[in-house]
């Protein structure tokens, strides 16, 4: 039997390989690379279960009660469930050095996965790691030999094994997300076969191996996905997934499921803007982007787009925050409006309704719709394009004690990142006292309203997957972004 | 196992110069066992197990009224009387958990308030603490104490000091650290605390049974133990004690405000009377705390006879004994393992205590290697019925979370079982790196 799941958009093949986890490519992860931690899919998204992490391949969450967390809530004993299987001939026990070697592989220069910087600021030397790996494999990005050598003689401090079995992962810091990090689809093993080619690039296609119920069959070049069966996955030792389809394809061009707004569950950052402060380009000065950030009217953009509100802060209703910081007062600035390029995916009615208020404010705005890869590069990696905004939505990924969720991958682009370095570090190094961290996650939001670094539009409830065609109800999983889990689907009756 | 018929019946047997091997005798523990574990639990006395078997008989389907005993009158002023305090100053409680978790959410503390503790607390100490400071809004500042052989006691003493601010109301510490088998410095906190105004909370859950002590000496405000590791009581018992009166030889300071968490003896009306500024107490502030519905009358029977049992021992004779039984396994553990992989305090005298904790393998690294200790610990027990525990603590500028085995010494040992536990574990150990 044949399920069709709706993929958000083409895929780069490269999304696939985990070291580069793009949102595009979470359903293909989600049915074949099984992660430290996981979540469970739970019809009531109110339900603690539903958004509690627990053990995909570890056998258990670490906690003070199982040893797994010392006092210093900084040091995770990860013990892996037994029974986990590469799809390898003959098919080989996933190891502690499998995840271990998939930490390293998400530092390549080439990987940016989403959530990137949720883990380098979360692992103990992990950030200097991936620092030093750009570093010695500058200019040789794409020659797996300069990869190998680097992993070779270098580690991360903070994750080793203590055998094929366990492993420790150490924080900088206390996290109340940490395992929510560790969660990430980034976040899985990766088999000694990936040494062989560039993490994050179209060759894992030839070396991918799988631990969950599906292995990737075919992909097509629209990047249409064909999976099959994974003969070794064991569902005794898979607490996450089920398999009942013979096969699975996801294509572009698959029915559109049944979406509805979801008021269960904390509201998302539907439209924001995130400008370009690159030097040499014209919002890296601080005074032109309070330009463009007065010129905005929330309300005006709201009026276009049903079920959406005007945002006066960064961080939506529902999710951890503090009270709301006062909205900057913007000053007339001395400086010239110019030409301004704006980028969007998919969503050229709220583009237009901001190229309107800049227009009005005297900026001359071009803008332009670019493709899934081209926008998740503009957001994760290292793009070619040179927009001056971009236009995106934001989801928290994890329910509760998600503080960074919103506003550290947003504010660690171009946009006084200095600033924000050590504003995100006070608040990370806050985490162990609520109070402390709500204030300093409000500092770091009232300045990215301050400096223009993000520019919030639009609030609102997300769509939630709650039927597919031919498939009946489906259950929406909020670490999916609220898809509909491909893992528990129910065969069409 | 030894049947009631070989020992002497009380009032027929002279314990105060009683031999330890036929103290061990009193003890329901299996001579092919070592226990070197009683940081964790103790083992119990034959009689207190007797005790708690027949008291509960006694109150099991009659129609007596439960309440009052269950206030344990008399038996507090048993368990006070062996830690040199009144009985309005002792609670019996179900451990040092509840205690200690009952006087930190009822100390009067504000928002902005800061209360000083170690990383070595026990996680019931930490997270009540982190407790109140959501509810309240307090800081909570730990530190973490050095650990290994060269440690000092003013080394201790100093950490705390540097740490206290014009806001500190409280320090809080164990008094024996059960991660490192720090005897940390009481009196001497207790005194830094008192120059600075500050409420001490210590966790004495090791202290009864082991020390021959003096609460009162000791100038601390509270002090929560446990009735079952070293005092032998039963599972399920705690001795809390809570300063009623002012001597000011031990600690001149006023009475800090405590507020009689789970209590149905506060009155549900008006105020109980003002705490005493003298050596003459006010009112009987362990009823407020002792009194929280119906309780087992058999398990406060049981903890005072294992108190009464010590006393008829002698408890100086007992710490005399401990302490004995404990250099030796020192002295034993050093030999067999060195002294730079010793993680209790041993230069400093007054920092030793009968808990050791050590590194048993070769490699420095394996230190943080939980998996290692997991197994010592286990083969220790399935292979040579050998019970120790694995601990779990911080070191001062070490990124990682380090793991020690840990034994106990209590009066039931003896100094063969001890040579012979050691080496074993000195084999295992070699044959683990």
């Amino acid at each position: 039997m044949t399920a069709d799941l709706r993929l958000p958009a083409p895929l780069a093949p490269g999304d696939l390989d985990p070291a580069r986890a793009r949102p595009a490519a979470e359903l293909v992860h989600r049915l074949t690379t099984r992660t430290l931690f996981g979540y469970r899919a739970g019809p009531g998204l109110r339900d603690w279960q539903a958004v509690e992490p627990v053990g995909d391949l570890a056998a258990m969450v670490p906690s003070t009660y199982n040893a797994g967390l010392g006092a210093s809530l900084r040091s995770y004993v990860v013990h892996l469930r037994q029974g986990v299987r590469w799809d390898t001939t003959p098919p080989r026990p996933v190891t502690a050095h499998d995840v271990v070697r998939g930490f390293t592989r998400v530092c390549a220069p080439t990987a940016r996965p989403a959530g990137i910087e949720s883990l380098l600021s979360l692992v103990r030397g992990m950030r200097a790691y991936a620092e030093r790996y750009a570093e010695a494999v500058a200019g040789h990005e794409h020659d797996v030999e300069w990869h190998w050598a680097f992993q070779a003689a270098d580690s991360i401090p903070g994750v080793f094994a203590l055998d094929a079995e366990s492993l420790v992962v150490e924080l900088e810091q206390p996290a109340q997300d940490a395992v929510d990090v560790l969660a990430l689809p980034c976040v899985a093993p990766a088999p000694v076969e990936y040494d062989d080619f560039v993490p994050g690039t179209a060759d894992f296609l030839r070396h991918a191996r799988a631990t969950g119920p599906y292995r990737i069959a075919e992909v097509a070049p629209d990047g249409g996905i064909r999976l099959e069966p994974n003969p070794v996955w064991d569902p005794a030792t898979d607490p996450l997934r089920q398999r009942v389809f013979g096969t699975v394809t996801l294509r572009t061009d698959a029915p559109a499921p049944d979406l509805r707004p979801e008021a269960d569950v904390p509201e998302v950052l539907r439209a924001c803007l995130l400008p370009n402060a690159a030097p040499g380009r014209p919002l890296a000065d601080p005074a032109r982007r309070r330009l463009v950030a007065s010129a905005v009217d929330p309300e005006v953009v709201a009026a276009h787009l049903p079920g959406a509100r005007a945002a006066t802060r960064v961080i939506p209703p529902g999710n951890s925050a503090g009270p709301a910081p006062a909205r900057p007062g913007f000053r007339p600035a001395d400086v010239t409006a110019g030409d301004l390029v704006l980028v969007h995916l998919n969503d050229a009615v709220v583009a237009e309704a901001v190229a309107g208020c800049l227009s009005r404010a005297g900026f001359q705005v071009t803008v332009r719709e670019v493709t899934a890869a081209q926008h998740a590069e503009l957001l994760y990696g290292r793009s070619d394009l040179e927009p001056d905004l971009v236009l995106t939505s934001w989801a928290a990924r994890w329910r509760h004690h998600n503080y960074r969720a919103y506003l550290q991958p947003l504010l660690t682009r171009s946009v006084d990142r200095p600033v924000f370095d050590v504003l995100i570090e006070q608040a990370l190094r806050a985490d162990s006292d609520p109070n402390a961290t709500r204030a300093a996650w409000a500092a770091v939001e009232r300045e990215a309203l301050e400096r223009a670094a993000v520019i919030p539009l639009l609030h609102g409830p997300p769509s939630a997957a709650r039927a597919l065609p031919g498939m009946g109800p489906v259950t929406p999983l909020y670490s999916l972004g609220l898809a509909a889990d491909p893992a528990n689907l129910a065969l069409p009756v | 196992m030894t049947s009631t018929a070989t020992r002497p019946l009380r009032g027929e047997r002279r314990l105060h110069d009683a031999s330890w091997d036929t103290i061990r005798e009193l003890f329901a523990l299996d001579r092919a066992v070592t226990h070197l574990n009683t940081g964790t639990v103790g083992a119990l006395p034959h009689e207190v197990l007797e005790v708690n078997d027949r008291v509960t008989r006694e109150w099991t389907g009659g129609l007596m009224n439960v309440y009052p005993p269950g206030m344990y009158t008399g038996h507090r002023e048993t368990l006070a009387r062996g830690l040199g305090v009144d009985q309005d100053e002792i609670v019996i409680c179900h451990n040092a958990t509840e205690g200690v978790s009952r006087v930190i959410n009822g100390l009067d503390l504000r928002a902005g308030d800061e209360v000083i503790a170690t990383s070595h607390e026990c996680y019931s100490v930490l997270s009540n603490f982190n407790l109140v400071r959501n509810r309240h809004g307090i800081t909570l500042k730990t530190i973490t104490p050095p650990s290994g052989w060269d440690v000092r006691a003013e080394e201790i003493v100093e950490l705390f000091e540097r740490a206290i601010t014009p806001r500190t109301k409280v320090l809080a510490f164990s008094g024996i650290t059960l991660f490192t088998g720090t005897l940390m410095p009481i009196r001497a906190l207790c005194e830094l605390a008192q120059r600075h105004g500050l409420t001490t909370v210590v966790d004495g859950a090791l202290l009864p049974g082991m020390l021959d002590c003096d609460f009162r000496a000791y100038g601390a405000d509270f002090i929560s133990c446990s009735g079952s590791k070293f005092q032998c009581g039963p599972l399920g018992t705690g001795i809390l004690y809570v300063r009623n009166k002012i001597f000011p030889e031990h600690n001149p300071l006023p009475l800090p405000t405590i507020w009689p968490i789970i209590s149905t003896w506060y009155p549900m009306a008006g105020e109980p009377p003002p705490r005493t500024t003298t050596s003459v107490a006010s009112c009987n502030i362990a009823d407020y705390l002792q009194s929280a519905g119906s309780a087992s009358i058999a398990r406060g029977a049981a903890l005072a006879a294992a108190a009464e049992l010590w006393d008829e021992i002698g408890r100086a004779r007992i710490e005399r004994r401990i302490f004995d039984l404990a250099e030796h396994a020192r002295a034993a553990l050093v030999e067999a393992f060195g002294r730079d992989n010793i993680h209790s305090p041993g230069a400093d005298q007054r920092l030793r205590s009968p808990l050791i904790a050590f590194h048993p393998f070769r490699r420095p690294e394996d230190a943080w290697n939980v998996k290692k200790f997991m197994a010592f610990v286990d083969r220790l027990e399935h292979e040579h019925r050998i019970w120790v525990r694995w601990t779990e603590f911080d070191v001062p500028s070490s990124p990682h979370q380090h793991y020690a085995a840990r034994v106990c010494t209590h009066l039931f040992n003896d100094h063969g079982e001890i040579d012979r536990a050691v080496a074993i574990m000195r084999d295992l150990g070699r044959e683990m790196s």
